[in-house]
């Protein structure tokens, strides 16, 4: 009692000694009961009390003066140990209380805003399925563009990591070029039906005697360019296009050639290249328009351009309904271009897409492994997870499960007969397989190239699958090889006299255990009772003394911890689709999804319906422009 | 005393035979003496007999200011003391100069490091913005340099990076964090794109369009050109309706547009360069691949590929920034005792943070770097010009 009236009486004090003679210098003269600008008036504020009642208005005080927007330049302006001292103090003052689940970060919501790029450039694997669409023919032009690398919540979706350099220009321009003369040869030759197909989609009219070369033109690249561009074209755009038909047609190039060139303009343009969220022209939160509403629920859901469908939704403005919205999105995720999202997503969320290239079993310990494997590997994991959301099977199935997709090599993997040689749903009856930590492409990607890793394993787990932060070793370390340990130990032995020292035991206590669980899956997935003469012992003992042995063991033990699980999951997945960091505001999605995830069942659909309908990803902050 | 042995180990570098290259006597054959900084040097095009090789410009910018005590020789003239800071390019002592003095009387108002790291290479006011109305009173020094002598090489210049940029606004001084990013601009209000990717820069530097192959593209070059501008259009109408946090992405994208119609502009004509570098351009090396997770490996590729540019007469201006300001980089891995650069660099006085603070400049691996990097990879001719932001 006498605690808080001491700090009740300081902060009386406070108020009415530092602050309000702040205010009186600054902020009076507009905000007193003559000018009361904006209907604010802060004159009457005289205790510490009054002021804690009216939270939302000093909320708005503290946003205003954070965003340096008051007081207005030239006017009263704060100096720097004013500026400083309100702020903090307008910071301490206790919060309104609002659903923050309406909230995005911006200057004024939050403390050090960042800021984020949202109007991004397609990234390698968007613009190879943007083309693909758009041309009606698979093509695998991303072979041609560079790599991209992730950002944000480690995807590359997001805008702050995707650049621009000149070789993306000129490889885009060679792309074009390249896949153009695919379908639209200079020269009439006789296409491939696939071809011709794609052809006759993309010449939406001829010319002839009713309609000049020109108006041909004008149809086939207004249709073109709508597509491309997402959203309808204006007069002017079609017509600066029209002006490389002409250039063709001045030098006497054939009618395809020169309708061939306005095209390939199209396909380097930015409109093209960019999800752009154009400035509505006010600064503040706004909700997204239609156009770059539709294009970023494709690019989340499919990785790819809207359909016809999702694009006269939003081009008649309709897709702003909400119930439409809503049918929109159950439409899209039940679509076989949802597939994307295995391929694009899970393999980035499990950190699994580096197998085969960066991260590769040994070539002569393991004949076996080549690239076929390898993606075989990947699209077990793929299938495994499209399947779960086109049959909105509960997404706990990831952790356990009586069923997955192999092919032959796979089967060979593990066990298994009678596959078919393309990827197929088979049922398990070994409660060893089944789920996401069961599956040869996690074993390899955790595995040296020699021999397999508990700790890397157990690191997997913790990061990827649990959400758990692993901190980095101290420096100078040395590697398990390098720390001049008898060959003769065991692994575990190895691993135990490294966990004796107390600077690495408070993180390995952790990380191992989990990791031996695994230990009866090799390199390569398969499934072992011995390594190099000794039986395997796949028990852990956790910091809590829980113990667990084998696979079986580690999953139950993981359903134990499915919340933590999911909502790991549900964070991945909002940072994917938000294509950045996610920040404190997100944090009320993410809970927010949990719960109705908690109640519905887990049901794969309730993810993706929760994301895609929440207020971040419908909104936007636009900041102050000129 | 600083290079530990960590900074000695062998990399990973694509410049695999730079040291053999480097050790022909390239500049010896070219002349032991500089001529002065006439136009027609500046320019390269001094007559063939008297054959330089060209001047060039590098700007390197490190972030969060130095320890001026240990910076700065306490001796004006030729005969000083190397001060602690400056040590590891002790070699080099007879071939460089010191500047004191050149404080930017603009920085000196402002509050926090944006006023003076925007201005870098402008010297002039910046003025304080959440974004809406950036300005830095003027084209940097090295745009201007490279508006003047640009034409001679296939790119103007080359604009070097560590750290992806961040926006927003710094809530604590009000000024928006672009200004933290930016030591090279175009023009008063436009930043120049920066590379820091080694494999998009090396990319950049020897990129498809080369002198041999422009003319068998299929595209004609013409038609190339009127499709860049045609894109520029486009692009600078799209940046326009873009927020601020957005603009930027979009200037990379036109500067990369820029760049690469340069590159069709200066191979369309006969090749202005007379110092021929005894090396084919870019093919002698295999290209990095992208940002290496580790920093000091990172720096020294993109400090390599300025070298590399400098070297195929690629360019000649060039400008490098370790990190952006306010960096919070940790260096406790290199330097035992240090921890956020940023936050050392307010140190108060106080002997328990600006004593390692004052190990960061001449400690980490990046400035060990410079005086690596003066030693062996820059051809004689390289002005520098690094000074305390």
């Amino acid at each position: 009692m006498m605690r808080a009236a001491t700090a009740f009486a300081a902060s009386e004090e406070e108020f009415t000694k530092e602050i309000r003679p702040i205010l009186e210098k600054s902020c009076f003269e507009c905000h007193g009961p003559e000018k009361h600008k904006g209907d604010l008036i802060l004159t009457t504020y005289t205790n510490y009390t009054q002021v804690t009642e009216a939270r939302e208005t000093w909320q708005k005080v503290l946003e205003m003066v954070q965003a340096f927007e008051m007081p207005p330049k030239g006017k009263k302006e704060l100096n720097f140990g004013d500026h400083g001292k309100l702020l903090r103090w307008l910071r301490r003052l206790p919060k309104p209380e609002r659903p923050d689940c309406d909230q995005i970060a911006s200057d004024r919501t939050a403390n050090f805003y960042k800021g984020y790029v949202m109007s991004r450039r397609l990234n390698r694997a968007e613009y190879h399925n943007t083309m693909r669409d758009l041309l009606g023919v698979e093509l695998h032009l991303e072979h041609l563009l560079p790599a991209d690398g992730g950002g944000g919540e480690g995807f590359d979706t997001s805008g702050n990591a995707l650049f621009t350099s000149s070789i993306h220009i000129e490889k885009y321009l060679a792309a074009a070029e390249y896949a153009l003369d695919a379908v639209l040869p200079a020269k009439p030759v006789t296409l491939d039906p696939k071809f011709e197909q794609a052809r006759s989609r993309i010449l939406v009219a001829v010319p002839s005697r009713k309609l000049p070369p020109r108006e041909a033109a004008r149809r086939i690249i207004g249709a073109f360019a709508r597509k491309a561009f997402r959203r309808p074209v204006t007069q002017d755009e079609t017509e600066r296009l029209l002006g490389f038909f002409d250039r063709g047609q001045k030098r006497s190039d054939r009618f395809v050639p020169s309708v061939r060139l306005a095209l390939t303009a199209v396909l380097v343009s930015p409109h093209f290249l960019f999800l752009a969220e154009p400035e509505p022209g006010k600064e503040g939160v706004h909700k997204l328009g239609a156009m770059p509403l539709a294009s970023k629920l494709s690019y989340f859901l499919w990785s790819t351009m809207p359909d016809e469908e999702l694009l006269g939704l939003a081009e008649s403005g309709k897709l702003l309904d909400d119930e439409i919205y809503r049918k929109q999105v159950r439409r899209l995720m039940h679509d076989p271009k949802a597939q994307a999202l295995g391929e694009r997503f899970a393999l980035q969320w499990l950190d699994l897409d580096r197998l085969g290239t960066e991260v590769r079993p040994d070539a002569k310990a393991f004949p076996e492994f080549d690239d076929k494997l390898s993606e075989s590997m990947r699209q077990e994991v793929v299938a495994y997870f499209n399947y779960i959301l086109e049959k909105d099977r509960p997404l706990l199935d990831l952790i356990d499960s009586d069923y997955t997709f192999v092919n032959e090599r796979l089967a060979k993997i593990y066990g298994l007969t009678n596959a078919s040689e393309s990827l197929q749903k088979v049922s398990l009856t070994d409660r060893n397989r089944g789920g996401i930590v069961s599956m040869a492409a996690v074993h390899a990607s955790t595995s040296f190239p020699l021999r397999t890793s508990p700790v890397l394993r157990g690191k997997w787990l913790m990061e990827s699958f649990l959400g758990d932060k692993v901190k980095p070793p101290p420096p100078d370390v040395p590697a398990l090889e390098d720390s001049g340990s008898a060959v003769s130990l065991s692994l575990r032995e190895q691993l135990e006299r490294h966990r004796t020292k107390s600077e690495c035991a408070s993180c390995h206590d952790k990380i191992d255990p989990l990791g031996f669980g695994l230990e009866n899956f090799d390199v390569l997935g398969r499934w072992r009772d011995t390594d190099r003469g000794r039986p395997i012992d796949a028990q852990g003992t956790l910091p809590s003394g829980q113990t667990f042995t084998g696979p079986v063991g580690l999953k139950n033990l993981l359903m134990e911890r499915k919340d933590d699980i999911m909502k790991h999951l549900v964070r991945k997945m909002t940072g994917y689709a938000f294509g950045r960091e996610l920040n404190q505001f997100d944090q009320c999605v993410v809970d927010r999804t949990m719960e109705t995830l908690q109640k519905n069942d887990y049901r794969a659909s309730v993810l993706i319906e929760q994301i895609a309908t929440s207020f971040p990803f419908r909104h936007r902050f636009y900041p102050k422009q000129d | 005393m600083f290079l530990e042995k960590k900074w000695l180990m062998p990399r990973r570098t694509f410049l695999k035979g730079a040291g053999v290259m480097l050790s022909l006597p390239l500049l010896e054959a070219m002349g032991k003496v500089l001529p002065k900084a006439s136009p027609e040097a500046l320019a390269g095009t001094s007559p063939a007999s008297a054959v330089q090789a060209p001047v060039r410009m590098a700007c390197i910018y490190f972030p969060n200011g130095v320890w001026e005590k240990n910076w700065f020789p306490k001796e004006a003239g030729a005969d000083y003391e190397m001060p602690f800071a400056l040590e590891p390019l002790a070699k080099h002592k007879q071939d460089m100069l010191v500047f004191s003095g050149l404080d930017k009387k603009h920085s000196h108002g402002g509050d926090g490091h944006y006023a003076k790291t925007a201005n870098f290479l402008t010297g002039l006011l910046v003025r304080k913005t959440a974004g809406k109305d950036i300005n830095v009173g003027s084209a940097s020094i090295d745009q201007h340099v490279a508006q003047r002598i640009g034409s001679h090489t296939p790119l103007p210049s080359m604009e070097l990076g560590i750290d992806p940029v961040i926006s927003g606004i710094d809530s604590v001084v009000g000024y928006t964090r672009l200004y933290g990013c930016y030591i090279s601009w175009r023009s008063a209000t436009t930043p120049v794109a920066r590379e820091i990717d080694p494999r998009l820069a090396y990319e950049r530097l020897f990129g498809v369009i080369r002198p041999k192959t422009a003319s068998a593209d299929r595209l004609a070059n013409e038609d190339k050109r009127a499709l860049l501008d045609y894109v520029l259009e486009d692009a600078n109408s799209l940046r326009r309706r873009l927020g601020r946090d957005d603009q930027y992405k979009l200037d990379e994208y036109l500067d990369s547009v820029r760049d690469v119609e340069r590159r069709l502009e200066f191979f369309s004509k006969p090749d202005p360069r007379v110092w021929r570098p005894n090396i084919e351009t870019g093919l002698d090396y295999a290209a990095p691949k992208g940002a290496p997770g580790d920093h000091q490996e990172h720096v020294r590729l993109m400090l390599d590929l300025m070298v590399l540019a400098f070297r195929t007469d690629s360019t000649r201006v060039s400008t490098f920034m370790f990190a952006n300001d306010v960096s919070g980089k940790n260096f406790a891995s290199l330097i035992p005792g240090t921890s956020s650069h940023h936050e050392l660099s307010h140190h108060q006085n106080k002997p328990e943070k600006y004593e390692p603070y004052s190990k960061i400049n001449p400690g980490t691996p990046s400035n060990s770097r410079i005086s690596w990097t003066s030693s062996k990879r820059f051809a004689k001719g390289t002005r520098r010009c690094w000074t305390t932001p």
